[in-house]
């Protein structure tokens, strides 16, 4: 028999910061059963709707597809609908997602401030995250209510008239913005609340000896302090905000009948519309079409947050 | 400025961290404030800050009761243990980020705050690192940048908590040094809360040293060693500490062990607690003792030896020749003997 010594399966590796590894074969065996659901749910799905896209008309239910081209993506690119899509998809992360970010910093910052009762308005603030967003869009679908919603009522205490918030083509996508800048607070306002904890309590008593006042505080101190946070909570609210369907969907549906988003499509997003394509339209193509693009979009959105973030964001 | 407190006194429930303090720091002087742990030194300095309220009493700096003044009203200069740095600022933005708290007629421009911070970086001698994050400096660089912060605005009353308890030993040494000469330049009222007596005594002008909430005593390094008003101080100060045994005061004489005693005067017959300073014991004839234990510390080496029952501490000349099991003989020099109360632990 031959004496040679048993190879080695794992070892001790030390890392150029000095950090020691465990570099072991068993490595790959606990990989694969993670890497086998991500290539069944993930990227087997993401070709397939690849390869989708690509044809003129698809049978879902067989998989079979004819006439190989890209006359999907110029339907998908020349119908109003998607453009629709992409215009409130791109209101909702211009005017809701900042909305929302300042929001629930700001009152992160003023929960944060108070010393009674704070675990109740913690728990107040984290209610919404734990309640279902069908339930939310029907309390909403009330305070919207042309006739007896709150918001009608409130706007005609400073004057207004009342609007169709849910009803007049012009005004859905603001009533979509609203409720999406009330449903994303909670779980901000609690990730922002954790950064504050992170910041040293003792940095605020050297300011307070200076004699410097709650807003400079606020201003030089917290905010440089809270930026990693800030940072971290814009990127994922960004792809949270591009991705938004539930919202439509929960606020919607019931009015609109028939599975569009409001009265002609006209609070429609990107997500909503992909949905749209497959399930409404049975265009199965158009809506792999779209996917794509979104994906493609969704991509490049990363790609530029990486960039800036290495330049920006110090994480002291 | 000369700080008196007057009966102040700070209850956390119902443990009472400072009891009815009344002393006064004086003006332009180093003042340590000693103690173990969880005697109430750090209370007492917070308190002079103003970040701690106060439960009875008055503080006064000179003539003006600042007792409920606000923090910022008080003119200090605060270190924290930790240093407490902004650490998103460099070393000059964090030097001159009091000055931007400034209003009105005292506003200053940034020409104006970048040169009060280079003048006071100079003092620290930090000029060097102006542009550097405090995550890129030392601990001792830290500790400076945090000194400088403090006397950015030329406090009437400098303080620091425990500031030389986060660097290493060597670091230690050399920063106690520059607190005292930083102290001496600038002349600013220094308060510094210490737990280690070394410290207190290389440096301060004064030492206030505290038990439980309550002053034992305060005075210059020297006195406060030489003269400790009670057995407490005694055993505080001192390495290696001293030892206490019981004696009997007969006719001016002290009996110890076996027949072996000393002659006192001004002592009136008794029972005492009598305390022995370790550099107390010179060798001689008059104690004959059997070593217990030698430890050599290079320059000295401390014996140990039973006296009365009691372990005694010796530190005797590394020259000399002691070794473990041996009779050795001793004289005693008595001005460094403490009678004691047994009860109250006062000195008589």
């Amino acid at each position: 028999m031959k004496n040679t010594p048993k190879k080695r399966k794992s070892r001790l590796v030390e890392t150029e910061d000095g950090r020691l590894l465990i570099k072991s074969p068993m490595a790959y065996v606990y990989l694969l059963l993670p890497m086998a659901f991500l290539c069944l749910f993930v990227l087997f799905p993401t070709v397939m709707a690849g390869r989708m896209a690509f044809f003129q008309k698809y049978n879902f239910m067989k998989s079979l597809g004819t006439g190989f081209g890209t006359n999907a993506f110029e339907y998908v690119l020349h119908d109003k609908v998607f453009w629709q899509a992409a215009k409130n998809t791109g209101i909702l992360m211009a005017v809701a997602l900042p909305a929302t970010v300042a929001l629930s910093l700001m009152f992160a910052l003023l929960i944060n401030a108070i010393k009674r009762l704070k675990g109740m308005f913690q728990a107040l603030f984290f209610l919404p995250y734990v309640t279902s967003s069908i339930a939310i869009g029907a309390a909403f679908q009330w305070l919207f209510h042309s006739e007896y919603g709150y918001f009608n009522w409130f706007i005609g205490l400073f004057g207004a008239a009342p609007q169709k918030w849910l009803t007049d083509s012009s005004c859905v996508i603001w009533a979509l913005c609203i409720f999406c800048i009330w449903n994303g607070l909670a779980y901000k306002i609690v990730l922002f609340l954790a950064g504050l904890q992170k910041i040293d309590k003792e940095v605020y008593k050297a300011a307070k000896i200076d004699g410097t006042s709650p807003w400079r505080t606020t201003v030089k101190i917290t905010l440089p302090l809270l930026a990693p946070t800030t940072w971290m909570v814009s990127m994922m609210s960004m792809i949270y905000t591009a991705k938004t369907y539930n919202e439509v969907y929960s606020l919607f549906t019931s009015y609109g009948g028939g599975g569009s988003a409001g009265p002609g499509n006209n609070a429609i997003t990107l997500v909503y519309y992909i949905y749209y394509q497959f399930y409404e339209r049975q265009k199965v193509n158009y809506a792999a079409a779209a996917a794509i693009i979104f994906l493609a979009v969704i991509l490049l959105l990363t790609t530029i947050q990486r960039l800036v973030a290495k330049k920006f964001v110090q994480y002291v | 400025m000369e700080i008196t407190l007057k009966n102040l006194t700070k209850k956390f429930d119902s443990v009472t961290a400072v009891d009815h303090v009344s002393l006064t720091i004086p003006d332009g002087k180093l003042t340590g404030l000693l103690g173990p742990s969880g005697c109430g030194k750090s209370t007492l300095l917070y308190m002079l800050s103003g970040l701690t309220n106060v439960t009875e009493g008055s503080i006064f700096f000179g003539d003006k009761d600042v007792t409920v003044e606000a923090p910022d009203k008080r003119n200090i200069g605060l270190v924290f243990q930790n240093y407490s740095l902004y650490p998103h600022m460099t070393v000059e933005e964090n030097i001159a980020f009091p000055l931007g708290n400034r209003h009105g007629k005292d506003r200053m421009n940034a020409r104006q705050k970048h040169e009060a911070a280079c003048r006071v970086a100079e003092l620290v001698q930090i000029q060097d690192l102006m542009n550097r994050k405090p995550k890129q400096l030392s601990g001792g660089q830290q500790q400076r940048v945090a000194i400088a912060r403090a006397l950015v605005k030329q406090p009437d009353v400098l303080l620091l908590d425990e500031p030389l308890s986060n660097l290493d030993a060597r670091l230690r040494m050399e920063m106690r040094q520059e607190v005292r000469r930083i102290q001496l330049e600038s002349k600013v009222t220094t308060v510094f809360v210490t737990h280690d007596q070394e410290e207190a005594m290389s440096i301060t002008d004064t030492i206030v040293l505290m038990k439980k909430g309550v002053v034992q005593q305060q005075a210059p390094a020297r006195e406060i060693y030489m003269n400790p008003s009670n057995a407490f101080v005694a055993s505080f100060l001192g390495n290696p500490p001293i030892s206490f045994l019981d004696a009997k005061v007969a006719g001016g004489q002290v009996a110890l062990d076996a027949g072996q005693g000393f002659s006192v005067s001004g002592v009136a017959d008794g029972a005492y607690s009598l305390g022995i300073r370790p550099e107390a014991w010179v060798p001689g004839h008059a104690f004959h003792v059997k070593v217990e234990h030698v430890e050599m510390r290079g320059q000295d080496q401390i014996v140990t030896f039973k006296l009365n029952g009691v372990q005694v501490r010796a530190t005797l000349d590394a020259e000399y020749q002691a070794n473990v099991g041996e009779t050795i003989s001793l004289d005693l020099r008595t001005n460094r003997c403490y009678f004691f109360n047994p009860e109250t632990g006062v000195r008589v």
